[in-house]
């Protein structure tokens, strides 16, 4: 077990005496230990085999400097928070995995597009990998998981050797160590509105219209699929509630104005429209380190929902043709299948990940395709079908009856077919195919709801950026950042939330000096608080669960207020 | 396993079944502390003398009594900690308190985790959220 119970502060040795640097500097101490902390597990043990800034007494000063004359916020705590960033991402960079350390070196003298393929074999190669979720017992145990597995070793990146699985900043900061090596350019990028928040949101519509489409013309759905889209149209809700932890992504500069967001452990990669934007946003950075610039996206990712929805209205077209053909009088069954094979039934089979394995799979869909020779076995269903169709037609409604075969209702009807009758019994026999024929279409119908669910959804899709984000130079962020994890793993000290929000507008920063006032036992409220809480109550950019807590704070807020009315 | 290392786990788990004892059951504040202590090789001992202590509780007359308190108090914190202070005389059964506690904590029903969940977000959060993705629906 590599992690720790951070409901519990564990003890962090207080050594700021050794630390004559900082005599200068009046902190509470609180914020000194963490600091002392994040500063040895940031600490080269080969200084000087890389090529960066080093800490020296001078440092903070040159940092200082660099700041607009507006600046007057604690500037000494904000040089050395952006110093502890430096190391974290210095030592991080020392440690970096050698194939990386060669992707890095070969990406300074590439091309454009090479550089873009660097950068997706770096998101793939830092990709979290985790189970998907199909109930919610699932997902609340994955919700609670990453909530209570977030110790220190998740951070350090002399720990990730050892203990492995870096969370979202560890691999911000190997992504960060990446840029370094090979001299790009890059921003730190922390979501308002999370992609992930979108899709989950625009899969409950898809299976809330799936789910009313199925009742409307009473196709019974399989229970399986049933309990997943119920599932599925309930997860904003829990997707609200969810605490709103930081989360950090990388925007890398790939060419005079193209830059790529890689966030692995969010699991998005891929490149915003308006990207002049961001060339903005990092000329008018580098001036102000601590500046954290809101980037509002909700438009480019409106378009892509817009998109998908489109896609499920093709697909309800299709769906809607089956159907008719499945409560007609006067079917004819070579008709049918021959309409079948020319809809988007491929597509269909090939998506389906129901029980037939994709070998068989392959070779139906080859069939179907016109592979001249036959791939699948021979039916004998010429005579059956009247001689009617071409040989190439008649090879792809064999391929169509071995799918059939794979399914249970498939079988009974298959068999009628094959089934040599003399003229006396011809009629009832038609009477039965046409039975058989309009079960297996109510099966495929059924099964059509969980495909098109697959097809319209959201929720998978790495291409999806966040529509809102943050966007800064990294190194004063992760310095922040770093502090605020492990204060939240350790001390939980108020003291450090307030310091920190005092000089980082981040919205997480932010948010965690406003719940202070839900912590908060003693019925006061602290100026420092209410201020964060007016700031993000005023934010133009607040994601569903941003909303969740300030409604919570909000009722805490006004219950103390009136009761201080009254007494 | 040589003998100076089995003389060394077996006085080792004889240390932590003391230390369960003595801290009445306080099993989360016995892995803490053997993780500071960073003694090689401890951590393995710990987690197996830790199941022993839980399946010895279990096994306790005290234990299907405790379960019944907590039930009637519905696994409140506060209600464990009062219920602790009322068996002051009796120490098997504030063993077998904390331990069915423990027990119920890491098997909440789905309704007692999202409580837990919800409540987490007043709390001082670390950064690291991952996204969790949904998988494709059967067809």
């Amino acid at each position: 077990m590599t992690t720790l119970n951070q409901t519990k502060p564990l003890p962090i040795q207080n050594d700021s005496d050794k630390r004559g640097s900082h005599k200068g500097f009046n902190r509470t101490s609180d914020f000194d230990r963490i600091l002392s902390f994040c500063q040895k597990r940031t600490t080269l043990n080969d200084l000087g085999t890389l090529d960066f800034p080093r800490d020296s007494p001078n440092e903070c000063h040159i940092i200082r400097t660099r700041f607009s004359s507006d600046d007057h916020e604690s500037p000494n705590l904000i040089s050395e928070l952006i110093i502890l960033g430096q190391r974290a991402i210095q030592s991080t960079a020392e440690l970096l995995d050698p194939c990386l350390k060669k992707l890095a070196s070969e990406y300074a003298s590439s091309s454009h597009s090479r550089r873009y393929e660097i950068c997706a074999e770096l998101y793939h190669s830092l990709l979290t990998q985790s189970q998907p979720v199909r109930s919610q017992k699932e997902l609340l145990e994955h919700i609670w998981d990453d909530l209570s597995n977030q110790s220190c070793n998740r951070i350090f990146a002399r720990q990730f050797t050892k203990h492995g699985n870096p969370n979202c900043i560890g691999r911000a900061l190997i992504i960060l160590a990446f840029a370094k090596l090979a001299n790009a350019t890059v921003l730190g990028a922390t979501p308002l509105i999370p992609s992930s928040e979108v899709a989950i949101r625009h899969d409950c519509r898809v299976a809330r219209r799936i789910l009313r489409h199925a009742r409307r013309h009473k196709v019974q759905l399989k229970p399986e699929l049933i309990s997943f889209l119920e599932f599925i149209v309930t997860r904003p809700e829990l997707d609200r509630v969810r605490p709103a932890m930081f989360h950090m992504g990388v925007v890398f500069q790939i060419g005079s104005a193209g830059w790529v967001l890689i966030d692995p452990h969010a699991k998005v990669f891929g490149k915003y429209q308006n990207e002049a934007l961001i060339s903005q946003i990092e000329k008018n950075s580098i001036k102000r380190p601590q500046a954290i610039f809101n980037v509002d996206y909700r438009a480019e990712t409106n378009i892509k929902i817009c998109d998908q929805f489109r896609k499920l209205k093709s697909l309800t077209t299709f769906l809607h043709q089956i159907q008719t053909l499945s409560t007609s009088n006067e079917c004819d069954i070579g008709e049918a299948l021959h309409a079948i094979i020319t809809s988007k039934f491929l597509e269909f089979i090939l998506s389906d990940e129901w029980n037939i394995s994709q070998e068989q799979k392959e070779k139906i869909a080859s069939q179907l395709r016109g592979v001249y020779s036959p791939v699948v076995d021979e039916l004998y269903l010429e005579q059956l079908l009247g001689k009617k169709c071409p040989m190439s037609t008649l090879s792809r409604i064999q391929a169509l009856l071995e799918y059939f075969l794979l399914l249970d209702c498939g079988k009974e009807f298959v068999g009628l077919l094959s089934f040599h009758v003399s003229a006396g019994t011809q009629t009832l026999r038609q009477e039965m195919l046409k039975l058989s024929f309009a079960e297996l279409l109510s099966e495929l119908i059924a099964r059509f709801h969980g495909f098109m669910f697959n097809k319209s959804s959201m929720g998978n899709d790495q291409k999806l950026l966040h529509p809102g984000v943050e966007l800064y130079q990294p190194e004063f962020r992760v310095g922040v950042e770093l502090i605020s994890h492990v204060n939240a793993v350790t001390l939980c000290s108020e003291n450090v939330t307030q310091k920190l929000s005092r000089v980082c507008n981040g919205q997480s920063v932010q948010l965690s000096t406003a719940t202070e006032i839900l912590r908060n036992q003693k019925g006061t409220i602290h100026l420092s608080s209410k201020r964060a809480f007016d700031k993000l109550c005023a934010a133009e950019i607040q994601s569903d669960r941003l909303q969740e807590i300030l409604n919570r704070i909000s009722i805490k807020y006004h219950t103390h207020i009136q009761e201080h009315e009254i007494s | 396993m040589n003998q100076n290392e089995n003389d060394f786990v077996k006085n080792e788990a004889g240390h932590i079944k003391v230390r369960l004892k003595k801290t009445l059951g306080d099993i989360q504040g016995c892995r803490n502390h053997y993780l500071l202590e960073a003694i090689p090789g401890i951590m393995p001992v710990v987690e197996k003398v830790i199941n022993e202590f839980i399946d010895e509780t279990k096994n306790s007359i005290e234990f299907a009594n405790a379960q019944e308190e907590l039930q009637h108090a519905n696994y409140d914190q506060d209600e464990l900690a009062r219920l602790i202070r009322q068996y002051e005389t009796h120490p098997s059964m504030q063993i077998a308190l904390n331990v069915a506690f423990v027990i119920w904590e890491n098997n909440p029903g789905t309704e007692e985790r999202l409580r837990q969940i919800v409540d987490r977000a007043d709390y001082i959060l670390p950064g690291g959220s991952k996204a969790i993705s949904s998988s494709q629906a059967p067809t």
